[in-house]
Parts: C-alpha cells; sequence; structure tokens
C-alpha cells in the first residue's frame, strides 16, 4: 500500500494563502489516492488555471498544468491514450462553469473513466476577487461593484441532466468525508465529477464562517438513494441543495466502453495501410 | 491530343460529384492521369455546381477553364460552361432543359426521359450520362454495369439493376450520334498499381502510416473528409478517432494525448485554426509534439466554405502569444502531402512541439492519380520519442528543465531560447528550394502550396512558347527553407503567385532574404489557378 507521504512533492514552495480550502483538497485527494493504493506513477494530476490549478505542482505525480479552461479536454485525451493511468483533474469554478462549461457537458456524455474536482468559491481569486459563475445572485465583486444580475450555475443540476454517472459534492472543510467521496470517484469505471465547497479565506470571507460549515448537510445512505436519478435531482433542486454534500447520484454496473491502448508503437509499413484505401484501387 | 478536359453542370443535389467522380474513375481504370476540381456553392440543394477533370496520359497538376466535353445537366450548364468549349468539343445535353447557341458538336440525349422511362427516376440522369460518356470513350460496357454496381452498392439489387440499364441506353444513344472515339484510350492490363484520391484522404492515409495513434477533429469544410476516412478506417487503425464538441476540445485532447504517449493530430480549416491557437501554444510550452492539418478556404469570419485560397498563412505563423516555436510547412501536390504529413510527425518529434501543414481546398478535395511507388517511399528523416522512466511534468507557466515553475530572469530566458533552438536545428534537415523548369529562365513563378500545379503547368507552356519560364515553389515557412536566397539570386524576373490579396508569402520572402518581389499575381476569388489564366496574366505584365 502506497502512504500519502508518496504523494507529496516539497521541491516546490506552496503559493497557497494561509487557510484556502485547497489544502483540504490536497491532503482529500492523497489520501484517496494512498487508500486506493495507486502508484504515483500510475497517477496523473491535471490542473487548471487559477489558484486550484496549481495542485500538480505539488503532487509528486505525472502532473499537467494546461491552459484555462481546457484542463478537462486534455485529461480526456490522456485518459483515452494511457488508459492504465488514473487521471485526476483539479480544476476551479471558472475553468469548469465559466469558460470550459462546454467541455464540462460533453465530458458527461463521454463517461471517459477520470475524476474530475472542481473547487467552487463563487470566486475568481488568482485574478483577485471577481465573480465566479457560481457566485450568488446580487454578490459584489471587483468586475460587478453593483452586484452580479444573474442567478448561479447550479452544478450538480447540470451534471445530473447532463447524463452524469457520479455526480457529487464535497466539502474542502471536511477531509476525511471528502477523501471518501474521491476514494469512491476513483473505483467508479466513468466520468467521476465532483463539485467542491472551497472557501477562499481572502476574496470570500463568508464561506469561512463556522456559520458555514455548520450549515453543511451530509446525504447518507439513510437520507438519501444515490442509484436514484430522481431523488438526486430533488436533493439538488430542493432547500438548501447548494449546501449538501456527499454523492448526490452514482450509475451502476455503469457500461463504460473500455477503449484499448493507444501509446505510440512504431509507423506503420505500407502494405498495412494498402487494405484502407482498396476501394481507391483503379489499376493494377 | 494527349489531354482532355471535362466539365460537369447541374444544379446542387443533382449528382454532379457522382458523376464527376464516375467518370474520373472510369478514366483512371482506363489508365489515363487524372486531375478534378468541384466547385459547389455553399448549399445542399438549389444551385449551380460544376465539376471539371482533366483526363491526359503524363502526371496532371491542375484542371482547366476549357473544356473538350461538357456534360450540361441544367439549363445554366448551356448559358455558362457550354460557352468555354473549344473548337470540335463536344456538348452532352438533354433538349429538354433548351436549346444550345454553340459551335460544338452536339450530342442530345433526353436523359430526363431515360431516367424516368427505364430507371423510374430522374434521379438516374447522371447514370444515364454516365453511359453516354462511357460510349463516348468506347469503354466495355462490362466495366460501366460493374462500376456502377459498385457505385450504387448499398441499394437494393434490383435498384442497381435499373441503374446499369439507364446507363446502357444512355451508351446506346450517344453511340449512335458519335462514331470516332473522344479520348484515344483502351483499358489497361496495366501492373502499375494506380489509386484515385483526394489529398484529404492521402492526409489521412498518412496519418495512419506515421504511426499515429489519436485523432481528434470537430468538422469544419474543407477539411471534414480527413476525420471521415479516419474514422471509417478506425476498426482496422485501431486509432482512436473523435469527432468533438469543439476545436479547443480537439486541440487539447490532442495535446493530452500526445502527453500520455500517442502520436496525435487534428485537422481543421482556417476558422477553426483561430479556436486552435491557443493550444498550438500550450503545446510548443510543454514541449508536446502534435500535428495539425489546416485546410484553407477564403476568409475572414465564414468567407467562403466550399472555395479554395491561400490566406492563411500568416495565422498560422503567427498563432498563439508569445514567441511560439511551431513549424509550418505546405505541400505542392498530392504525391508531396503524403511525404509531407508523416514528416510533420517526425519533425513534431524533433522539436517536442506543434507542427502545422497547411492545404487548400483545391488540394484537398482534388483528386489525382496516385502510384503505389509514391506511398511506398521511405522518409529520410525520422525521429522517435524518448521516453523517460521518470515522473512526467508538463507546466504551461514558465518553468525549469525539470518542468517546476520559475521566473527566475535567466531561467526563463534559457527555457525561450531552448525551445527556439530546436527550430533552429530542425533547419538543417530541411530540402533546400531548387528552381524547377528551364535554366536559365527570364521569368520565374514564386509560389507555395497547391498553387504550385498551375504555375508549374503555366511555367511549361510559357516556356513553349518561347518565354523560359521556372518555378520557385517554397514548402517550409518555419523554419524558413534554406536555399531560397540562393535561388532568388538566379532568378531574372520573379513573379509572385499566390492565393490572397496580401502576398503572405512575398511578405515572408522579403523578410528573410531582403528581396522584394515585385510582379504579383493575387486572386481571392476561392477559384483554383488554372494555366492558361495564368499564361494571361503574366504576359499582361511582361
Amino acid at each position: 500500500m502506497t502512504s500519502i507521504g508518496d504523494y507529496h512533492c516539497n521541491e516546490v514552495k506552496r503559493s497557497w494563502c494561509p487557510g484556502c480550502g485547497d489544502f483540504g483538497i490536497e491532503a482529500a485527494l492523497k489520501s484517496a489516492l494512498s487508500k486506493s493504493n495507486i502508484e504515483p506513477k500510475r497517477v496523473m494530476t491535471v490542473g487548471g488555471i487559477g489558484c486550484s490549478g496549481l495542485l500538480p505542482y505539488w503532487t509528486k505525480t505525472n502532473s499537467f498544468v494546461g491552459l484555462h479552461g481546457r484542463a478537462l479536454p486534455a485529461a480526456i485525451g490522456m485518459s483515452i491514450a494511457d488508459p492504465d493511468s488514473q487521471v485526476v483533474v483539479m480544476a476551479g469554478d471558472g475553468d469548469a462553469y465559466g469558460i470550459g462549461v462546454g467541455h464540462l457537458v460533453h465530458a458527461f456524455r463521454r463517461n471517459q473513466k477520470l475524476v474530475y474536482m472542481v473547487a467552487n468559491n463563487g470566486v475568481y481569486a488568482l485574478t483577485k476577487g471577481q465573480v465566479s459563475p457560481t457566485a450568488e445572485l446580487n454578490a459584489k465583486g471587483s468586475s460587478t461593484p453593483f452586484g452580479i444580475n444573474m442567478p448561479p450555475i447550479d452544478p450538480i443540476s447540470l451534471a445530473l441532466i447532463s447524463g452524469g454517472t457520479f455526480v457529487a459534492r464535497g466539502f474542502a472543510g471536511d477531509i476525511p468525508h471528502l477523501a471518501e467521496i474521491i476514494e469512491r470517484a476513483i473505483a467508479h469505471e466513468g466520468f467521476s465529477f465532483i463539485d467542491i465547497l472551497q472557501p477562499c479565506v481572502s476574496y470570500h470571507k463568508n464561506m469561512c464562517d463556522p456559520l458555514y460549515a455548520a450549515g453543511i448537510i451530509k446525504l447518507e445512505v439513510s437520507n438519501h438513494d444515490a442509484g436514484d436519478l430522481n431523488a438526486a435531482l430533488t436533493q439538488a433542486r430542493g432547500e438548501n441543495g447548494n449546501r449538501k454534500v456527499g454523492i448526490f447520484y452514482c450509475k451502476e454496473n455503469n457500461s463504460r466502453k473500455v477503449s484499448d491502448a493507444h501509446v505510440y508503437a512504431g509507423c506503420r509499413s505500407s502494405e498495412d495501410i494498402l487494405g484502407l484505401i482498396r476501394p481507391m484501387r483503379v489499376t493494377g | 491530343m494527349n489531354r482532355l478536359s471535362i466539365g460537369i453542370g447541374g444544379q446542387a443535389g443533382e449528382g454532379v460529384e457522382t458523376l464527376g467522380h464516375a467518370i474520373a474513375n472510369l478514366m483512371a481504370k482506363m489508365g489515363k492521369e487524372i486531375a478534378t476540381n468541384g466547385e459547389f456553392y455553399n448549399a445542399i440543394k438549389g444551385s449551380h455546381n460544376t465539376f471539371e477533370i482533366s483526363v491526359s496520359d503524363e502526371a496532371a497538376l491542375s484542371t482547366s477553364t476549357h473544356y473538350n466535353l461538357v456534360i450540361a445537366m441544367d439549363g445554366q450548364t448551356l448559358a455558362e460552361e457550354a460557352r468555354r468549349i473549344v473548337t470540335d468539343g463536344y456538348l452532352i445535353y438533354d433538349p429538354e432543359t433548351g436549346a444550345p447557341d454553340v459551335s460544338a458538336k452536339l450530342v442530345a440525349v433526353p436523359f430526363l426521359n431515360i431516367a424516368q422511362e427505364v430507371a423510374g427516376t430522374k434521379l438516374a440522369k447522371n447514370m444515364v450520362l454516365f453511359g453516354c460518356f462511357a460510349a463516348m470513350v468506347k469503354a466495355p460496357k462490362e466495366l460501366l454495369a460493374s462500376m456502377i454496381d459498385e457505385l450504387l452498392k448499398n441499394l437494393p439489387p434490383e435498384v442497381k439493376q435499373r441503374n446499369v440499364e439507364a446507363a446502357q441506353r444512355g451508351y446506346e444513344v450517344a453511340s449512335e450520334q458519335v462514331h470516332e472515339s473522344f479520348m484515344q484510350v483502351s483499358v489497361k492490363d496495366s501492373a502499375v498499381e494506380n489509386y484515385l484520391m483526394s489529398g484529404n484522404s492521402i492526409a489521412a492515409l498518412a496519418a495512419v502510416r506515421a504511426g499515429c495513434t489519436f485523432f481528434a477533429a470537430y468538422p469544419m469544410t474543407p477539411s471534414t473528409s480527413i476525420l471521415e476516412f479516419l474514422a471509417k478506417w478506425s476498426n482496422e487503425t485501431k486509432m482512436s478517432v473523435h469527432h468533438v464538441e469543439d476545436e479547443l476540445a480537439a486541440i487539447n485532447m490532442a495535446v493530452g494525448a500526445s502527453y500520455a504517449g500517442a502520436r496525435a493530430m487534428v485537422a481543421t480549416s482556417g476558422g477553426g485554426f483561430a479556436l486552435m491557437t491557443e493550444g498550438v501554444g500550450l503545446a510548443a510550452m510543454l514541449e508536446t509534439p502534435i500535428v495539425v492539418v489546416e485546410v484553407q478556404r477564403p476568409g475572414p469570419a465564414t468567407g467562403l466554405p466550399t472555395r479554395t485560397g491561400q490566406g492563411d498563412l500568416r495565422q498560422v505563423l503567427h498563432a498563439g502569444q508569445g514567441d511560439v516555436p511551431h513549424m509550418v510547412l505546405s505541400p505542392g501536390t498530392h504525391e508531396e502531402a503524403f511525404q509531407m504529413v508523416r514528416e510533420a510527425f517526425e519533425y513534431a518529434e524533433a522539436i517536442r512541439g506543434p507542427v502545422t501543414v497547411l492545404m487548400e481546398k483545391c488540394l484537398a478535395e482534388g483528386m489525382r492519380t496516385i502510384s503505389v511507388d509514391a506511398l511506398n517511399q521511405e522518409l529520410d528523416f525520422t525521429c522517435e520519442r524518448q521516453l523517460s522512466n521518470g515522473l512526467k511534468r508538463a507546466i504551461s507557466y514558465e518553468h525549469d528543465a525539470e518542468g517546476n515553475p520559475t521566473e527566475d530572469p535567466q531561467i526563463v530566458t534559457d527555457r525561450q531560447k531552448s525551445r527556439w533552438d530546436k527550430i533552429a536545428a530542425i533547419a538543417e534537415k530541411l530540402p533546400p528550394a531548387r528552381l524547377e523548369g528551364a535554366e536559365g529562365a527570364a521569368v520565374t513563378l514564386v509560389c507555395w502550396g497547391a498553387t504550385y500545379g498551375a504555375a508549374m503547368e503555366a511555367s511549361k507552356l510559357l516556356t513553349a512558347e518561347g518565354i523560359a519560364t521556372n518555378v520557385l515553389h517554397v514548402k517550409y515557412f518555419r523554419p524558413f527553407q534554406p536555399g531560397v536566397l540562393e535561388e532568388f539570386k538566379k532568378c531574372a524576373h520573379p513573379i509572385l503567385i499566390e492565393g490572397n490579396l496580401t502576398a503572405q508569402l512575398g511578405g515572408l520572402i522579403t523578410e528573410k532574404t531582403g528581396f522584394e518581389i515585385k510582379d504579383k499575381i493575387l486572386d481571392v476569388s476561392g477559384r483554383q489557378f488554372t494555366a492558361e489564366g495564368l499564361v494571361e496574366r503574366i504576359k499582361e505584365i511582361l
């Protein structure tokens, strides 16, 4: 079994603010990887752009930081090309629900095996305090000084109606619970989506309030059937839906078509290719 | 006569392209060299489309604007293409569509009635006309029947049979009117293995040959059939082929797949490439090999989706923010497209970054006869990826050699330079540019991409008229092809020919060599250059 320390990279200095929710996500991920016993060299950690996207710097696995909003397609490409590796993405709410939301909807349809974690705090922190697509109606930010006049995206409902096969929410302030969700996500044979409530100590302080943590509602086997899509939608759309954490929906017996390994195995011979164009042959 | 030009005109949806492909195939099977060009409006139904086929004994590089035979499927063809029939040329038409007012030899075929009567649908008129054409070149009737059988292989046997009968009726009607063969041909029992292929099918085949294992694209005319070919072949090739949600996804997926060890390619047209540009920079920054095929159509914006052009050289050269070490090249012929798309994969490994192959609609969709020898050639340069056993770090922020982020002024400068050093190193591997055609020519036609075909044929026509002309075809833009400066020094009177308005190659040549080409033929009509058209314009300059 691997230990949490096996995934730890101490060579690069961390630049998250002290108290940032991203530390909780980092700890939960490493705990889940260790419990799932996946060797670091078989893990590909992918980051988006934003504070959360810096996670691959500090993870001693294969690491990839791409473009803002495009972590997801890059991760899908990796998972297709190397299906033996576990791909884990750490994106922000700008990446996932703003600039890259188009990819998200299609990722649910594609159902490629990987874990997609989204640090959701309603704010763009690395650009210093603009509203994100999950900011509450009338929330003020430096780009919306009079309040945003659009309601927030509801990521869980979006995931459920788009055909998500593993739809969950975690809270960065509850590391053991989040680690459990990530572990279940890793085991899922398909696209695993985890929206993570992630307090930003610098630009969204009310999420850091103890009262906020007290308001988190856990979905458990006793109060929710994660195999029931309609029940999941009711939980997400109901009162305090955006404070609920746990596994909303997990499609069991998920029949995912497993792709072959597609790592480069050398050029083909010309005899190999001529069969493909037989219908185009005109003489000889 | 060793070269003939056939033009087919008709309404969109009438089967102009099907008939054109059938005729091109028939002539190729009879041992001729083929070049085709389709001119289609961006509409599925109801506009006047044309399809041109050049048939010759030696390699055909382009199609013509004058026809030895016109097949008029609609009345508009009588008013347009029929007027460009050469002396002694032929016109096949249906008296029902109108009375032709041209001096060509007329072959009147009531193809609408025949189609209705024999096949039960006017849609079969293209098969009737295919029969007429077969009669004019005295093709064996069995060949005609077997080709239609193959062409309509997805239809029920009785429907196929009725189409064969309709074609045979066309054959008889034309035979009664035309006694001498329109072109001397005989079915060659040829041992030479030839294929009739479009540039897109060649690019797709080249990717398979190069060992590409991952391909993603969003459909965009005129690049779409690369995706279609690769998807169709994927059961056999085991290539992972994806029609994805947009071009942003396509290139980022390809970069991800390449990071994980695949040889990866994407294909698009100018608009899709514009969306991909950030991804091109990403591949360069992450030092991840990828190949992009960009098939040009005229822009800006939606532009002319179904026409040809060369307006994207600068877009591709300058793709991405910052100084992006990105290799850019463009083939002139179908054979070269096969070699250069394969090369692109090797160069991508060598520079560990993005390589874009620029093509044009006229090359991508135009068909040519390709010999098996052209598909059997080996590459002069190959490069395998060095896979490390350690963990892979790929970070889009500036990073040190270990892949860790840094803003150290010296390290970031060194890293930028090291990425460009690889571009400089690959320049030494490139074949130098060379003048082709008449020695000590009075005129040199300077061009890039598929303009080569018409330029080369124009140079032959001019040389035959006593104006010794040669061609300088530039194939590599970054790094800039070696030898251009040396060849320029030998040119008495260079004339630049490009399918754009701003002389995009001309400017690059000036930047790289100090030479400014004064005389320019710049065309943004969306139509491909023809040899005759060029000869006329060159003479105006001279």
